[in-house]
Order: C-alpha cells, then structure tokens, then sequence
C-alpha cells in the first residue's frame, strides 16, 4: 500500500507540472482507460484460473453477491443522504 | 453506460481466458496486476494533480470529508447485517466479517481465510471482487442518482486505486479527493475491522 501511495504522490506532482496542458490531459485520459481495462483483464484471469473459486462458484456465489449488492446499497444511501446535508451546497 | 459495457467486455475476457486453461502455468498475474495497478496510479495521479478543480475541494469541503468514510462503514456493515438476517446460511458475525473488506478482496479473503475458514475467505474474495466490478460498472447510473459521492460509497476501499478513474470521471476531479481520502481510511481499516469482527 506504502508503494502505491508513493505512485500516487509522483503522478500527482507530475501533474502539477502539466497544469493547462489540454493536449497532454487528452493523451493521460486514453492511457488511464487502456490501464483499467488491462487490470480488469487481469481480474477475470485471476478469477478464471482460480479453481476453488470456479467450483464453488454456485455455492458461495450467490452469498457474496447479496453481501456485496447490501453494501453497496447501505452505503450509497447513506452517502446521499450525507450528500444532501452537507455537499450539495457547494456545488455551483 | 459504453464504458461500462467495454469494461465489462475486457473483465469477462480475462475469465475466458483464465478458463480456456491458454494462460501459461508460471503467469505471475499477481506480480503484473501489480504493475498494472502501479501504471494506473500513475497516470491517475497525473489526471489529478495537472487539474485546479481538484484541489478546491480541501478548501471548500474541509472537516466534512471524515463523515464519508464513517457513512461508508456505517451503511456497509448495515447492508451486510441484513443479509445475515435473509440468508440462513450466513451468521451475522461472518456476514459483517465479509462486508467488513470494503472490496480489498486480496487482503480480506486471506485474514478471514486465516481466522475463520477457507469457505468464507472465498465468499470475501468473491463478494470484494463483486463490490469492485459493480462499482467499476455502475458509478455512472449510481452518481446520477444518488449523488456525486455515490461512487466513491460504492468503492468503499478500492476508491483510493482501482476505482479512483472511474469515480473521478463521473463525479468529477474535485471529487477524487474526496476518493482517495476515504479509500485511504477505509483500507486502514479493513484489517482491524475485519479482525475486530471475527475474534470478539
């Protein structure tokens, strides 16, 4: 984690550097879209070559499916309503 | 929604892939997911820092941005306390345990591998990696909806990386932030949490 915070901070002062540079940000956005789908690319591989995972897939898929969709409902609700009471205002 | 569906399209690529049995036997994919992760960072970072809007935020938000990590583990915790109700299958202590990972799949699953069972360490790998593909898949509609913290709610840890493009793109760089903040937190917290959860 130490590592990817140290990644993070370079490209964010890299990008300090960049301000009003619109060709630049054009060229770092495609790039950035390329980098999601090679990582969710891996992500399906690692799920596809994990196979306790595959043979258990019906057991157990479906109890970390309604963790998962409970989760993510809980806390989007919650944050709406966080939104609503305290961010909303500062939007112009 | 097109993005979504290409994301999706690359994600159900890999499981082919995997499946096929065409990926070599030595494949690190965990060493180079890393890379990729680290690429990704990168240029995320780049995104951000070269954009002025994305530090008003501090100014304008200031002290508010603690209180959304907290509704994060709040709403979570309680969304995966009614699974444990609905689903027989599940006690409330494994249900929390699982929710408690904030979709850090990789290190969840193993410290409930390591502190209940190898069953449940699968169902967290499972349901992180769900969190993370759904939030991947379903930010724009989420932020449409439900706000421009949405998003980065639904990432819970993953905000901080893996999520961070996708959330600041629809909620705006101002936002990512506000992302990386409350991934931050949350992905502190998962190990404590999780541990806190299952030994208590």
């Amino acid at each position: 984690m130490t590592a990817i915070l140290i990644v993070l901070s370079a490209g964010i002062l890299i990008g300090l550097l960049l301000v009003g540079r619109p060709k630049i940000h054009q060229i770092n956005n495609n790039l950035l879209n390329c980098s999601i789908y090679l990582l969710l690319f891996l992500l399906g591989i690692s799920v596809g070559t994990n196979k306790e995972v595959i043979h258990n897939l019906g057991k157990i898929g479906y109890e970390a499916i309604a963790i998962a969709v409970a989760s993510i409902t809980g806390s989007v609700l919650l944050s709406a309503l966080l939104f609503k009471l305290l961010f909303k205002q500062n939007e112009e | 929604m097109k993005s979504s569906l290409i994301i999706f399209a690359f994600f159900v690529a890999g499981v082919m892939a995997g499946l096929s049995g065409m990926i070599p036997q030595g494949f690190d994919f965990e060493k180079f997911g890393n890379y990729a992760l680290y690429l990704l960072m990168f240029l995320a970072g780049i995104s951000i820092g070269s954009d002025k809007n994305s530090w008003k935020v501090l100014a304008t938000h200031n002290y508010k941005i603690i209180w959304v990590p907290v509704s994060i583990v709040l709403g979570t915790l309680a969304g995966s306390a009614l699974v444990a109700l609905i689903l027989p299958t599940l006690t409330l202590r494994e249900s929390l345990a699982v929710g408690a990972g904030f979709g850090y799949y990789s290190l969840s699953s193993v410290f409930i591998t390591q502190l209940h069972s190898q069953s449940l360490g699968i169902v967290a790998l499972l349901s992180n990696i769900f969190r993370e593909v759904a939030t991947l898949l379903a930010t724009p509609i989420l932020v449409s909806y439900f706000g421009n913290l949405a998003g980065i709610a639904s990432g819970g840890a993953t905000a901080m990386d893996t999520t961070l493009p996708v959330i600041s793109r629809f909620s705006g760089k101002s936002y990512a932030i506000i992302s990386v903040f409350s991934g931050i937190v949350l992905t502190i917290l998962v190990p404590f949490l999780v541990t806190f959860i299952l030994t208590v």
